[in-house]
């Protein structure tokens, strides 16, 4: 039974693995189990102390540990923290600290340390105590890959950009605007940039000739492009404070402005505020160029028609459009029939609209007024496959608007339409 | 059938397979890539009951993406439903895309990672061999997922329990186990959840 490999027939099952794969077994163990491997036996002993990554994450060492004991666990942290370090040899690639430490002044040394050990990704996720300002070493760490951090202050002063750095993830950090843009610039491999409420500035422009994934999730602030060629995602989700808006006359509204410095980009996904704060101002009667987008995913208002005319411009300049995915948000049901709906059942059909849709999903369907636009897309889209339809939690009438839409024409032969149970599958969708 | 693999085991044993089942193998791959005389490749370090093993493995992913090494990023290509929709190269960006929008995709990776979890739940003499047997040939999801089993019997485990599991023999003196205690004395403290 046993391959030639094994020289001994040793019933040792594990010690005799090579040291490559005895490391991934052991980086595959939350941090605490992995040490404990040192007492099993002499060849386990250090075995531990080389393996290139190190977490200390709040769910291996929460604060219930200490007895809630703020002081007490900044402490025992603090020391064990210290000696995992100095215990450790070979370089540390990856480094996670997001678990509740208060005090901050162990950390610069920390960091200190892993900046001359070749770390490639660090994670710093500050949840008690002030904001956490990075040390000048931070900026030394050449090899960086990955930077990870939550509720820091970040302040580069002639800094010549992370030379590796491929992910950016800034959560409630401080920079500044202008450190900001210079900090996205200045790194030649940035793939993928994340920022989520962010707070300092009031408007951001990313230039980026290696961005390939772009997120934003915080209040709405005057975002925009420059030279951003290999841009495939966007994703955005915006809260707006005041109901005022102001929109130059004659200026094109914001979705179209920006998807003009987009030419690669693929999919864009608009939550909160996004599209509505997006689509105010003037919409392009003429279409002046047609976009590669294959994936569209906003939250909308179907009783608005600003909005429901932005998603005829939108559709008519992006022919190739695979997905499109629309929520709605709630409102009061209506009980005459309103010019939304007069619009639906008045648009022209023309060449190459839907020509490759191939998924629709409308969710949070509350009233009719999402029917019409239902109906236009399946007697227009001629490859559609499905059609997923979720309903509000509120909506009482289910049933009926089911038996209305399965009545509908359906250009698309191979057209289903599937009703989504309300479960939450994931984070991002409450629609399985 | 597509173009088939022969593989002879250490104990002489042949199977025949398709190439995509056999090129889950880098090492596989790049041996048939340079011997051309007649497709049959022997693997002296893998016996038959291994080997076979690892072809149901290789079986089962073999017409679907990497789902543990590159996070269930799906190239349209591979989707039964939606083939080739990705204009051009399927780089991860757009083969993502296609993932998380795609529920017929999301569902198979679903099942399959299901599957996987399922085939490791197995004794440990079979991990090791499985571990080694997927180093050898370089298998990365098969990698993978053997460590995942060997993981698994570790994670949350006292020593004890980790020694018997693994067959170890505890060879500290009990003044070296007092002082490796002494070194980590926080690691069993109030922190047991």
């Amino acid at each position: 039974m046993s391959s030639i490999v094994i020289g001994n027939n040793t019933l040792d099952r594990i010690s005799h693995l090579p040291p490559n794969i005895i490391e991934q077994i052991l980086m595959r163990l939350p941090l605490r189990d992995a040490i404990r491997t040192s007492i099993l036996s002499h060849d386990w002993r250090y075995a531990w102390s080389s393996i290139p990554h190190l977490a200390f994450s709040w769910q291996e060492f929460p604060l219930s540990i200490c007895n809630y004991s703020q002081v007490n666990f900044d402490r025992k942290l603090v020391d064990i923290i210290h000696q995992v370090l100095l215990l450790h040899q070979g370089p540390i690639h990856r480094f996670e600290l997001s678990i509740q430490l208060r005090s901050s002044k162990d950390i610069d040394g920390w960091l200190l340390f892993l900046s001359r050990n070749d770390i490639r990704e660090i994670i710093l996720h500050r949840w008690e105590g002030e904001v956490y300002k990075l040390p000048s070493c931070l900026l030394s760490c050449k090899g960086l890959r990955s930077l990870s951090l939550h509720r820091c202050m970040f302040r580069p002063v002639h800094f010549q950009g992370f030379p590796r750095l491929a992910s950016l993830f800034l959560r409630s950090v401080a920079i500044s605007q202008d450190g900001l843009e210079a900090l996205i610039t200045a790194c030649p491999l940035l793939n993928k940039l994340c920022l989520i409420d962010m707070f300092d500035f009031g408007g951001l422009k990313v230039c980026s000739p290696s961005l390939v994934n772009l997120t934003f999730v915080g209040e709405h602030i005057d975002l925009s492009f420059e030279n951003v060629p290999l841009l495939a995602t966007l994703s955005v989700s915006l809260t707006v404070k005041s109901d005022k808006y102001y929109a130059a006359p004659g200026v094109i509204c914001k979705l179209f402005r920006i998807l003009y410095h987009l030419p690669s980009i693929k999919k864009i996904v608009l939550g909160g505020q996004a599209f509505k704060v997006w689509t105010y101002g003037e919409l392009p009667i003429q279409l002046p160029c047609t976009y590669q987008l294959k994936h569209f995913h906003a939250t909308v208002n179907f009783k608005d028609m600003q909005e429901m005319f932005a998603i005829v411009s939108l559709c008519r300049s992006c022919p190739l459009l695979v997905t499109l995915e629309l929520e709605a948000r709630f409102v009061m049901p209506a009980n005459h029939e309103t010019p939304v709906e007069k619009f639906w059942n008045s648009q022209q059909s023309f060449d190459c609209l839907f020509s490759q849709l191939k998924i629709l999903e409308i969710t949070g369907v509350s009233c009719i007024l999402e029917l019409p636009f239902l109906k236009f897309v399946l007697a227009n889209a001629p490859v559609l496959e499905t059609a997923y339809i979720g309903f509000d939690y509120r909506l009482k009438t289910e049933l009926d608007i089911t038996r209305e839409m399965i009545k509908f024409r359906r250009l698309s032969p191979a057209a289903e339409i599937k009703i989504l149970k309300r479960k939450f599958r994931n984070a991002s969708s409450m629609w399985a | 059938m597509g173009k088939t693999i022969k593989l002879i085991s250490g104990d002489g044993e042949m199977f025949e397979v398709e190439e995509a089942v056999a090129f889950q193998s880098n090492i596989i791959k790049s041996l048939a890539d340079e011997d051309n005389a007649d497709d049959c490749i022997p693997l002296p370090r893998v016996d038959s009951q291994i080997l076979s093993k690892v072809l149901e493995f290789c079986r089962k992913h073999a017409n679907s993406p990497s789902v543990h090494t590159k996070f269930a990023a799906i190239p349209s290509e591979l989707c039964p439903k939606h083939d080739g929709s990705a204009a051009g190269a399927s780089s991860s960006e757009s083969s993502s895309a296609h993932s998380e929008t795609c529920r017929a995709c999301y569902d198979a990776v679903m099942k399959l990672v299901q599957w996987d979890l399922e085939f490791v739940k197995v004794d440990l003499d079979l991990i090791h061999h499985l571990l080694k047997a997927a180093n050898y040939l370089d298998i990365e999801d098969l990698m993978f997922m053997a460590v995942e089993g060997a993981a698994n019997a570790i994670r949350g485990n006292n020593p004890e329990e980790i020694r018997k599991l693994f067959d170890l023999e505890n060879d500290f003196t009990p003044e070296e186990e007092k002082e490796i205690l002494k070194e980590y004395s926080w690691l069993d403290d109030p922190f047991e959840p």
